[in-house]
């Protein structure tokens, strides 16, 4: 499963977001506008601000949360909310099949 | 789906139930002492209840007072999981219900199809004595 | 009760405000499109009163207010209907077209005519409304071609660009034929019935016949472009982003399926007429589906994936599922609407980029963007407990518990897994991975009318499936027992689709392209329906008509028959009548003639 590795950047952005954002081009890290816009760049993609970055984290964390809250209360949903019966279990007798020779 | 459709093309038409016709026994063959299902619910509750023509079935009286509890805990969506359960229980024993009449059938039909070899066989065989 | 019909007249008359008031000078406080984002969400917030009446005592109303004309016995009057459908629809409705509306200040902002613009946006959603709310069907046809026009505005909005006036035209030339059907159906109720009425058409449903519902259906396959009348659904995305949200979530293409909702009550035993549109709906699901998945303009993707869904709805009709469809409706427009929103702000941020493949690595630069992206089609994809499972889990439960054609079924399960695969391309070609864009790009999504509009729906993504579904009164029996394969079916199918679809991405990663197959180029050109329809038979009318004058009638009959056919055969005939020749040793033979018969005269 390959495919799994290229999801890695998902997960290494939280990594991104606790180290700090030390990993800051050199240039650029110098004043950051808090929640307004993103500084101007010169042939480097631009920085989000912190706060942005932040609140998307804060906005996808939200979703998984709900994801896991309502599977852990409301696993019947997914899982099904009843058993299904095997109509090979059900005797004869329960359904009222009077044997062969009878009659 | 298909299955069915399938194993009454391809397998033996004659031991798969029709769903369309259905009881093409009597309901009491087998059940000498069966008794009709009655409903709990009466006409006048439903009419009250303003319940549409597919949801007047035997589950009725859970679903009316389902509507009760969402009305009176109006606000609050979530208070009435419990009603909420019960119906869908009453609709699940409902199904399997039917289930189990499906069932009836295919093996009834599966019986008569037995017996009828056996009185071929029979038949046969007598006339192979007389000969 | 009363209140709740009040404040349903005031929820419409206050969207009406803006458009009377645009020639006068009161709103001049605000400028002329934050008063229409204003008063749109005014009149949601009014919505939300008789939503809420309804949702507690569950009453539905009619209200008449104004007798039109009276023909003999057949009365038309502008009558209202206050039923499950409209109340709820208006609602979410509302809900989505403020966020949209305040994304496209954002959007529009550079527009010298943005007044124009949200005139425009505001009466395709007040037409819209008439649709949902009418209670006869004059008053649906109505709605009906006042979304018509509407949208045909809107798409056309650059009509500096020849792209977008013919998407345009094509717009309004597809829902014409469309209109056929709904027209057809009309003049049948006159003639039979003698009423346009809901309640009285409903009341002889025993007595239709199969024509006017076949009428219906064409008239949903043109609104809502099921298979055959989808064309103009992809054109439309010349128009704005904000016109392709509002058109593709709550206004226009759910008009279709919305049409059939209404008329179920017909439909219910017919079950010809069910099979029709359960057929209609799974081709338009699997077309659509493999449509999206090679196109490369992010638009378009997200385009197709509506047409899928909206033939996902039409098979829930077909499984006489009504009410189910209408869920899909309403949880539909909450993702749909976002999903175009980020893509929007992805176009403006990349310069108008719209191709997937110049993106990429978006991730970083616009965290708020890639999180309501991900929501997005997470939602559409339906991931268990987001807004899209609450009704697509259910129909694909209700279709493969039911009697169906097993056929429909399978093309509709194959079109779910593709959903997870066209919705995991967006992903992986946007998001991650190297960006491919032009470095000038100025990407800033810091504008809090982008944000607010984009988070609020995320936020309806994420709970509005889970709050509508618990609080609606319970309308139709869902199949409860099945077992566990069936259940998960909707969630396996999806599941498969993007492991594949993932497999497959890292798997081409690295390797190089090659010729396209037959069956991508069929994807590619959109199963050929535009060549087939719109090129080849203008083609061979033209290259007939060319061969026709040129070589038939100037060539043959101008020229060669008359003037050469002539000089040919007078040149020929004077040739074989002339001795002349020309050739001097056959007059030197010729004096062998008379020398020999000299010297037999003189013998």
């Amino acid at each position: 499963m390959s495919a799994v590795t290229r999801l890695a950047p998902f997960s290494r952005v939280a990594g991104c977001l606790l180290r700090g954002g030390r990993a800051r081009p050199a240039g650029g890290g110098g004043v950051r506008h808090a929640g307004a816009h993103a500084s101007p760049r010169y042939r480097e993609c631009p920085q989000p601000s912190r706060y942005r970055v932040i609140q998307a984290e804060i906005l996808s964390a939200t979703m998984w949360f709900w994801i896991l809250w309502r599977f852990w209360h409301d696993s019947d949903a997914v899982l099904g909310h009843f058993p299904y019966p095997d109509p090979s279990q059900w005797t004869d007798e329960e359904l009222g099949i009077p044997p062969d020779d009878e009659d | 789906m298909g299955a069915h459709l399938g194993r009454r093309y391809l397998g033996d038409a004659s031991v798969e139930p029709d769903p369309l016709h259905m009881p093409s026994f009597p309901p009491d063959y087998g059940f000498p002492e069966r008794k009709e299902r009655v409903m709990v619910a009466t006409q006048q509750e439903m009419s009250d209840a303003q319940l549409t023509l597919q949801q007047r079935d035997y589950c009725a009286h859970h679903l009316i007072r389902l509507l009760k509890c969402k009305r009176d805990s109006f606000p609050n969506f979530l208070a009435c999981r419990h009603e909420q359960h019960a119906w869908d229980h009453c609709e699940h024993l409902d199904y399997v219900q039917r289930m189990k009449e499906y069932e009836r059938e295919r093996r009834l039909l599966l019986r008569k199809k037995r017996r009828e070899q056996r009185e071929a066989r029979a038949a046969q065989r007598a006339g192979e004595v007389a000969l | 009760m009363n209140m709740s019909i009040t404040f349903f007249v005031l929820t419409l008359s206050t969207l009406l405000l803006p458009i009377l008031t645009s020639m006068t000078n009161i709103h001049n406080k605000l400028p002329f499109p934050m008063y229409v984002k204003s008063l749109t969400s005014l009149s949601f917030l009014l919505s939300l009163i008789p939503t809420l009446s309804y949702l507690n005592s569950n009453h539905e109303a009619v209200v008449t207010t104004w007798n039109w004309l009276t023909i003999q016995s057949l009365n038309l009057c502008m009558s209202f209907k206050l039923d499950y459908f409209s109340i709820l629809f208006m609602s979410v409705a509302l809900f989505v077209t403020w966020s949209i509306m305040e994304f496209s200040l954002w959007y529009m902002y550079s527009d010298p005519n943005i007044d124009k613009f949200f005139k425009y946006l505001l009466l395709f959603l007040i037409t819209m409304m008439v649709l949902v709310t009418a209670n006869n069907m004059f008053q649906l046809f109505i709605g009906w071609e006042g979304v018509g026009i509407m949208s045909f505005l809107l798409i056309g909005w650059w009509y500096g660009r020849a792209d977008a006036n013919t998407a345009a035209l094509q717009a309004i030339l597809y829902n014409r034929i469309g209109d056929i059907g709904f027209v057809l159906s009309m003049a049948w109720f006159t003639m039979y019935f003698n009423s346009w009425d809901l309640q009285q058409l409903f009341s002889m449903q025993n007595k239709i016949s199969l024509l006017p519902l076949l009428g219906l259906l064409l008239a949903a396959t043109g609104k809502s472009a099921q298979f055959g009348l989808h064309p103009w659904l992809p054109s439309a995305m010349e128009g704005p982003t904000p016109v392709s949200a509002l058109l593709h979530s709550s206004t226009m293409v759910v008009a279709g399926v919305f049409l059939l909702i209404r008329f179920s009550p017909l439909m219910q035993d017919n079950y010809l007429f069910q099979t029709c549109i359960l057929c209609t709906g799974a081709i338009t699901t699997l077309f659509a589906a493999i449509c999206a998945i090679t196109q490369n303009d992010i638009k378009k993707i997200v385009a197709f994936s509506t047409s899928s869904q909206l033939g996902l709805m039409m098979v829930t009709i077909g499984i006489n599922q009504p009410h189910l469809a209408f869920l899909h409706i309403c949880t539909h427009a909450f993702f749909k609407a976002m999903l175009f929103m980020c893509s929007g702000s992805i176009i403006h941020s990349l310069n108008d980029e719209q191709d997937i493949r110049k993106m990429g690595g978006l991730f970083k630069v616009m965290p708020m963007t890639s999180s309501c992206l991900t929501i997005g089609s997470l939602a559409l994809t339906g991931m268990p407990f987001l807004t899209g499972f609450y009704s697509k889990d259910l129909i694909i439960e209700a279709a493969t518990t039911s009697y169906t054609n097993a056929w429909a079924l399978t093309l509709t399960l194959i079109a779910t897994s593709l959903t997870a695969a066209y919705s995991v391309r967006i992903l992986f070609f946007t998001m991650i991975e190297t960006p491919r864009f032009h470095s000038s790009a100025s990407i800033n999504e810091n504008n809090p009318m982008l944000i607010n509009s984009i988070s609020r729906l995320a936020a309806g993504s994420i709970f509005a499936g889970f709050f509508i579904s618990n609080s609606i009164p319970p309308t139709t029996m869902y199949q409860m027992t099945m077992p566990t394969y069936l259940k998960t079916s909707a969630l396996l199918v999806t599941i498969i689709g993007l492991t594949i679809a993932m497999e497959l991405a890292s798997m081409a990663y690295n390797l190089k392209l090659n010729y396209s197959t037959k069956t991508f180029n069929f994807s590619n050109m959109l199963g050929y329906h535009s060549v087939i329809m719109h090129r080849s038979v203008p083609y061979k009318n033209l290259l007939m008509s060319q061969n026709l004058s040129s070589v038939l009638l100037d060539l043959i009959w101008l020229e060669k028959v008359a003037p050469k056919g002539i000089s040919s055969m007078q040149v020929s005939a004077a040739i074989s009548s002339s001795t002349q020749t020309g050739l001097v040793k056959l007059y030197f033979l010729s004096f062998l003639i008379s020398i020999t018969l000299a010297i037999f005269m003189v013998i």
